[in-house]
Order: C-alpha cells, then sequence, then structure tokens
C-alpha cells in the first residue's frame, strides 16, 4: 500500500480546523485548495470553502450538504497524522509564545526553530496509557484557557492523547513533597528524549494539580515557564514573599535561580523551556516554611 | 586611543568643501530619480533572521511604491517577494510583521500561496485555463541575502556587490559581535516621520563634529575618543569609546555603572559604542550589550520615515539588561536633538540666503556620502538646477559624458 503524502493529510486534518478559531476559515480553505489540486475534492466544493472563509464561524458543512457533495471526513490516525498534529501543536505554541514579552522568550523561540523547520516524524502511539493527572486536570485547565487562546487550548486538546504524559515518581517523596510526587505530569514535544529530538533543548507541557506545592528548587538549565492557567504563587528564593500571578504572565529564570510555585485553585499547566544545560540534574532547595505553604489555598482570580 | 584596524581614507589635506546644492533637497524630479537610481538598487536592510524564527513568520518593508514580504518557508529557508498577489497586486499579507498558517490566502479573490511562495492555486480554477501554468504564478522573488543574520534586499540589480564582498571589511566585527545570535529585544521598533528631505538626516548623522554640541551625553558617554573613519565602497565607521573618564550625567554614569564587562569582544569593542555604514541611507549600531540598526525610508520629497530594530544578546543577564535600556535612553535623546538639527539643515537648504555648507575635515563623511550620490546622479553636482523635466535627461547626459 503506497503511503499518504504529508501534505494530504496534513490538508485533511486542516480541513476539519474547529470552526471559530482565528483564521480558521483561511486554513480550511487553503487546505481545501490542497486537495483540489491534488484531485480528491470538485471546483466546486472548492468554491464552497472559499465562500466560507472569510468568515471563521461559518460552516462549510452545510453547504456542502445542499450541493450533494460528501462532507469532509476525519483522516486515518496514521503516525504521520500523529506527528503532524504534534507539529500543528508546536506551532500554536511558538504562535503563543510570540504573543508574549518578557526576558527568555525569544531564547525558547530560537531554541524551537529548528524543529518546528523539520520533516514531520511519524509518532507512534504513546505506550504509557492515560496519565491519571492528566485525566483529572487537563480538562478543566484546558476550558481555562479555550476562553482567550482557542486555538492552542484545540491543539493541546487534539495531541494530548498523542503525548507520553510522565509523572517522574524517583523524586524523594520527603523533599519534593507527597502530593508534587503524585499531582505532575508533563510531556516533552521537543528534547533528548522526545518525540522530536533536540540535543540540548528541551520544550512541553507542564500540568500540576490544584493548590499543590512544587516547592524550592534551581538548576543550571535557563527555563522559561508561560503559564496558560492561573492564578498561582511564585518565589525565588526560600524565605522571599510569595508573589500572585495571573495566566500568560511568563517567568524566566535565568540559571540556577531558586524558585518555587504554588498552584491555586485553578490546575496550573504550562508551557516549559529549557535553552540549554538540559541534562543537567535539578536540585531542592530546604525551606521550613512547606508544611504551611502546602496548607495554604490562593483565592480564585 | 584604541588601534582601529579598518583600512581607512585619509582626509585629503585640501578638498572641496561645499555640500550638494540646495535644490537636491527639494527637487521632485530629483526625487524620483532617487528612488530609481539609489533606493530601489541598492541594499536595504529589512531585519534580522531571528525576527522571524518560525515557518510562516513574515516581515514586511515598504519603500517607495514597491513592497516586499520576507518570509520563513515550512522549511526553514527565509525568502522575500513582492507583496502582491499575481492575479490583481493586492498585497497578499497586511502589517509591518506577523504570522500565517501554512499558506497565504490572497485577500482579494482567494488565491492561495504556500510558505514557498509558490502558487498552491488560483480560487474558482475552472475560470482559468486548463493548461494555467501554477509555476509562472508564485510570488515574485526580490534578491535577499544575510549577512551574520541580517536581511537585506534590494529591490532590483545595483552597483553594490554581495553582500560578503560589500561587507568585508566589517566581517570581522560582526562575526566578533556574534552577530548571528542577537534576538529581538521588545521596545522601540518603528517609525517616526520627520519632514525633511532624508539627506538632511544623514547629512547630521554623518559627522560628529556636532557631538560635543549637541549631544551632551554622547559627549559624556564616549566624546573625547570619537571617530569618524571613511572606508571604501561607501562604508564608514564611526567609533566611541567609554570609561575613560567619570561622567558629568545621569544616564551616562548609570550606564558605565551597570555595564558589565563582555570578555568575549575583542579589545577595540569591549568598551565601545560602533557604528558601521551602509550607503546610501542605514547604519548597523553596536554597543557591547545591544544592537541595533535605522534607517531613513523617504516617502516624498520633504517627507522622511526614521525607522529601525533594537536587538539584545541571548541570555542577557540583569545587568545588561539595564546598560542596554540605559543605552536606549541616551540613543534617544541623541536621536531627538539630531532630528531638531535636520529639520533646521533642511529648512536651510530653501533659503535663498544660503550659500553652501563649509565643511571642517570631521565632516569628511558628509563629503564622502555626497561624493558616492554624485557618482550614482551626476546631476547633483549641478550648483544650479536644473528646469523641472529637465532633471532626469541632464543626469543622462553627464553619466553619457562621464569619463569610463
Amino acid at each position: 500500500m503506497t503511503r499518504e503524502p504529508a501534505g494530504l493529510i496534513l490538508a485533511r486534518q486542516n480541513l476539519l480546523t474547529p470552526l471559530g478559531l482565528s483564521g480558521s476559515g483561511r486554513q480550511r480553505y487553503a487546505a481545501a485548495m490542497t486537495l483540489f489540486e491534488a484531485g480528491q475534492i470538485s471546483d466546486e466544493a472548492l468554491e464552497i470553502y472559499r465562500v466560507c472563509s472569510p468568515l471563521d464561524h461559518e460552516d462549510p458543512a452545510p453547504l456542502l450538504a445542499v450541493a450533494g457533495l460528501p462532507l469532509p471526513a476525519e483522516p486515518t490516525d496514521s503516525d504521520l497524522a500523529r506527528g503532524l498534529r504534534l507539529k500543528t501543536l508546536l506551532a500554536e505554541c511558538d504562535r503563543y509564545l510570540a504573543s508574549l514579552t518578557g526576558p527568555g522568550i525569544a531564547e525558547v523561540r530560537a531554541g524551537l526553530a529548528p524543529a518546528l523547520a523539520a520533516e514531520t516524524t511519524p509518532l507512534p502511539q504513546p505506550v504509557g496509557g492515560a496519565n491519571a493527572v492528566v485525566s483529572a486536570h487537563l480538562a478543566s485547565a484546558l476550558a481555562s484557557l479555550e476562553a482567550t487562546h482557542p486555538e492552542l487550548a484545540a491543539a493541546i486538546a487534539a495531541s494530548t492523547g498523542d503525548l507520553e504524559w510522565i509523572t517522574y515518581g524517583e523524586y524523594p517523596p520527603d523533599e519534593i513533597g507527597a502530593d508534587f510526587l503524585t499531582g505532575h505530569a508533563y510531556a516533552e514535544l521537543v528534547g533528548p528524549e522526545a518525540a522530536i529530538f533536540a540535543e540540548d533543548y528541551d520544550l512541553g507541557l507542564f500540568l500540576i494539580g490544584p493548590n499543590i506545592l512544587y516547592r524550592d528548587h534551581y538548576h543550571p538549565a535557563p527555563e522559561l515557564y508561560a503559564p496558560l492557567t492561573g492564578p498561582h504563587g511564585w518565589r525565588f528564593g526560600p524565605g522571599d514573599p510569595m508573589k500572585i500571578k495571573p495566566a500568560h504572565d511568563p517567568v524566566w529564570n535565568p540559571p540556577n535561580r531558586p524558585h518555587m510555585t504554588k498552584v491555586g485553585p485553578m490546575p496550573f499547566l504550562c508551557i516549559f523551556g529549557w535553552t540549554k544545560d538540559v541534562r543537567l540534574p535539578a536540585s531542592v532547595i530546604p525551606a521550613t516554611d512547606w508544611p504551611e505553604l502546602e496548607r495554604l489555598r490562593i483565592p480564585a482570580a | 586611543m584604541t588601534k582601529l584596524p579598518y583600512p581607512t581614507l585619509p582626509v585629503p589635506n585640501r578638498w572641496d568643501r561645499r555640500g550638494l546644492p540646495g535644490w537636491t533637497y527639494h527637487s521632485p524630479e530629483l526625487f524620483e530619480l532617487e528612488r530609481s537610481e539609489l533606493f530601489l538598487i541598492h541594499w536595504q536592510i529589512v531585519g534580522h533572521e531571528n525576527d522571524i524564527p518560525a515557518p510562516g513568520d513574515w516581515l514586511t518593508f515598504d519603500m517607495l511604491g514597491e513592497r516586499a514580504l520576507i518570509m520563513r518557508g515550512r522549511d526553514g529557508i527565509v525568502r522575500a517577494f513582492h507583496n502582491l498577489c499575481r492575479h490583481r497586486g493586492a498585497r497578499v499579507v497586511d502589517g509591518a510583521q506577523g504570522h500565517c498558517k501554512g499558506a497565504l490566502v490572497c485577500p482579494f479573490h482567494g488565491w492561495v500561496y504556500n510558505l514557498d511562495g509558490s502558487l498552491r492555486g488560483p480560487s474558482r480554477p475552472e475560470s482559468f485555463d486548463d493548461d494555467m501554468d501554477r509555476s509562472e504564478f508564485g510570488l515574485k522573488p526580490i534578491e535577499l541575502q544575510n549577512f551574520h543574520g541580517f536581511l537585506l534586499i534590494r529591490f532590483k540589480p545595483g552597483p553594490q556587490p554581495d553582500l560578503a564582498e560589500l561587507f568585508a571589511p566589517y566581517d570581522a566585527d560582526f562575526a566578533a559581535y556574534r552577530a548571528d545570535e542577537i534576538l529581538p529585544a521588545s521596545g522601540w521598533t518603528g517609525a517616526t516621520e520627520l519632514s525633511v528631505n532624508w539627506k538632511s538626516v544623514r547629512d547630521v548623522d554623518n559627522e560628529g563634529y556636532h557631538v560635543a554640541m549637541a549631544h551632551p551625553a554622547l559627549q559624556d558617554l564616549y566624546g573625547r575618543t570619537y571617530r569618524d573613519l571613511q572606508l571604501a565602497g561607501g562604508l564608514s565607521i564611526s567609533h566611541g569609546e567609554f570609561g575613560d573618564a567619570p561622567a558629568r550625567r545621569w544616564s551616562v554614569k548609570e550606564y558605565l555603572k551597570h555595564h558589565e564587562p563582555q570578555d568575549w569582544l575583542p579589545p577595540h569593542l569591549k568598551n565601545s559604542w560602533t557604528y558601521y555604514g551602509l550607503f546610501p541611507n542605514a547604519v548597523f549600531a553596536f554597543t557591547p550589550e545591544s544592537i541595533q540598526y535605522y534607517q531613513e525610508i523617504p516617502l516624498d520629497t520633504g517627507t522622511t520615515a526614521l525607522t529601525g530594530r533594537i536587538y539584545r544578546r541571548p541570555d542577557e543577564t540583569r545587568r545588561m539588561r539595564i546598560a542596554r535600556y540605559l543605552a536606549y535612553r541616551i540613543d534617544r535623546e541623541t536621536s531627538e536633538e539630531d532630528q531638531q538639527l535636520s529639520i533646521w539643515s533642511n529648512e536651510s537648504m530653501a533659503s535663498d540666503a544660503f550659500d553652501a555648507f563649509h565643511l571642517s575635515d570631521l565632516e569628511y563623511g558628509v563629503r564622502c556620502h555626497h561624493d558616492g550620490l554624485r557618482e550614482v546622479l551626476p546631476v547633483m553636482a549641478l550648483e544650479e538646477a536644473p528646469p523641472e523635466g529637465r532633471v532626469g535627461a541632464e543626469n543622462a547626459r553627464l553619466l553619457e559624458d562621464k569619463p569610463k
């Protein structure tokens, strides 16, 4: 059997870009053009996508039905389709980062650029099965994100099942805290262990359950947190006062800067980026007020 | 003072100290010649490759009726195109900078282009000939070259060589500054419109004679060591070293306090602000912690947009960020002072009473720039303005008569 070209699989995916997302009308139309040029849809169907393209909410399906034309079908969920969804997610992460200002943003985008331009890698189905933290908390985090950033929320939702979410259980529980140990999950998108390889760069999604404390720690890797939900508390050294920050207010940790995150009532979902020294270990910094901070409840925004 | 490693042209013992005649600053017909013989055929800076790191990221650059789109393709390659649809000429993107997802869709009739500029397909394809060759209708490419990450285009072929050859005297410094690594800094990127002819802006910027008088902050920072150097090929370097004397002004004192020595820079760049000119209308400026380019975009005979972009070092420290901000403050103050000088200089060009510049040896850069202009447009050497309608013909005649 010959494999369908990546461009056509991507076009089939883009033809189904959810209604209402910014630019989605044109995206569906551009995908339809690819399929028309490949002889897979008619000029009549193409014209329906063009007519609907200026309005992102305009659904081509009723017009296709009236004209007696076939509705677009979900592409077969091949390894390549999963890889293409991951590329779409990366592109949305990049677009989101480009909308932010502050230190570290350009560094993370520069590190991500080679992955965005790389050939799409087929992505096998993850082997680990559903992650409990993701099952419990991702949907509410995405519902919150969807209100302001529907394209990014949709891309994360579409790729969630393709990703290897990890709840890292090897930390010493008395150091990292029992709640954090079982209450976090991350998925590397680009990095030494990720589906898209990078030697010394790491970008991914990080999820922590509500009210959990991610204790004070530091690492040599410069790190960007781009929080997609909020509020949450931050301090940058034991003994320093904790600052409450909203969603979409990025935090850049230069190398070895101590930092701590206290999650608020909403699960903490962020894009994280490590721009170098990603294989060097992190260390926890002991502090006496962890029990108090673990009991603390940050009010909703 | 640090010895500088540049192949510099000496200032002659005696030289014609006059500038360009006043009429060249307000002749509409000469302006048309400048458009075609200078701006559209000489290299123009449009940005840095790190301004558009992701596939689909784009910049635009408009100049005198031409408009360019600079875009990174799905393959990671940056290309430049005319920002006009091959169907009816509409802009395929609108704005100064942006991102498009996977394809460009012309907003007029909906022709669709791939990120490498090729035509994916026309809308209503059945309304064109069956054998319409898609490959003939890709976005029209514009020549683009990359110099240490900086992106330059020219709309049409011109007399300047490729950037590697043109900028050879700058190569070692740009490599030393690791210019390919720099990242866009949030802050000033944009345009200020000034009601002057573009040459009046350049006349002010091309000499440091006025620094002591007009730029107290720059004088305080590096005025004692400031040098303007002229190189062949329309290049020029200005160089000022700081830190040799205590500062008197707040912004300079704070800059010197927060400046973090960059040990990786060679000695002549460690404590200097260095400016690299590009004929006819642009300058790259480097300090140890910030990088920018600025250029004059003529809009009409008497209006000029001052544009540019600012960059920073990757992984900059807090101290470097503060020093960069202070450098920006000093630059902003200097730019405002220069804008006033440009207005006054431009006004004098319209006065019957003003005879001509009488330039100092410290203003030899102005002369060199004017020489470059007269080389391309010899009509600018005429003291008396040819009648409007005859400027082009007169220029053509002078070019004919020029010894080959």
